[in-house]
């Protein structure tokens, strides 16, 4: 019996209710088939990263469970055939996180990536200037400048 | 005298893009972040302006943690929390 974690994600349409019923659907399906549920989570409505059937936002939710691995075939069976799941994935885990999970309170991909401007700055000349802490805005000029290879045959 | 010029061109190209690479990774060490794909905010950190995955040589990644931080860079992909590709 292995501790696993599933995340799927429910299209936006369904009312807070309904994705309720779908989650305890699911646990359901779990315990029928000798498992245990460890920790359930309903991180609520976030923006997508890209349109999945033309959704732009889906209903985030967690599901942590110990069971054998034909419970977790049934359970992927089940997402599958469900129309109203878009994307789910079950992975073995070591550990239940304990408080909320992050879902819940970071925000979409789009507000991160606007707080966190700032990494190469670039000179006009091409060169990169100074880089900040968080990660680095690299071009591909920038990657590829190692690899150039030096004009040979100058004129002497 | 070529060599003398490549030599030059190159050391002023290479010290302001690999000066990094003297930096511990931040992913060991005793209080260590753990690489979970749910937290979009740490992995930001490793993907460019366009949402590539930044190279280890450059974000001082161990090989490692770099293979973990991918992983956990594509599920989160796959799960929507991050674009493939930003225009």
């Amino acid at each position: 019996m292995k501790l696993y974690e599933c995340v799927f994600v429910a299209r936006q349409d369904l009312a807070t209710s309904q994705v309720e019923t779908m989650m305890s659907n699911f646990t359901t399906t779990i315990t029928e088939m000798g498992g245990k549920i460890e920790k359930t989570e309903n991180c609520g409505l976030r923006q997508l990263a890209y349109r999945i059937r033309k959704n732009k936002k889906g209903h985030y939710c967690i599901i942590y469970f110990t069971a054998n691995g034909d419970a977790v075939a049934e359970l992927e069976r089940k997402m599958r055939v469900n129309e109203d799941v878009l994307r789910n994935l079950t992975v073995t885990t070591d550990k239940v996180p304990t408080g909320s999970s992050v879902l819940s309170f970071t925000k979409g991909f789009r507000d991160n990536r606007r707080r966190e401007e700032g990494g190469y700055q670039r000179s006009p000349s091409g060169r990169s200037m100074h880089s900040s802490e968080d990660g680095a805005d690299i071009e591909e000029n920038d990657m590829d400048m190692s690899i150039e290879v030096e004009p040979k045959g100058e004129a002497v | 005298m070529t060599t003398e010029n490549t030599q030059e061109r190159s050391e002023g190209f290479r010290r302001p893009v690999f000066f990094r690479r003297r930096k511990v990774c931040p992913f060991s060490g005793p209080d260590a972040q753990r690489i979970d794909y749910k937290d979009i905010r740490l992995l930001q950190r490793f993907l460019t302006e366009r949402g590539k995955i930044i190279p280890s040589r450059i974000s001082s990644v161990s090989g490692k943690k770099q293979r973990e931080l991918a992983a956990a860079i594509k599920r989160a992909r796959f799960l929507a929390l991050l674009p493939y590709e930003v225009q």
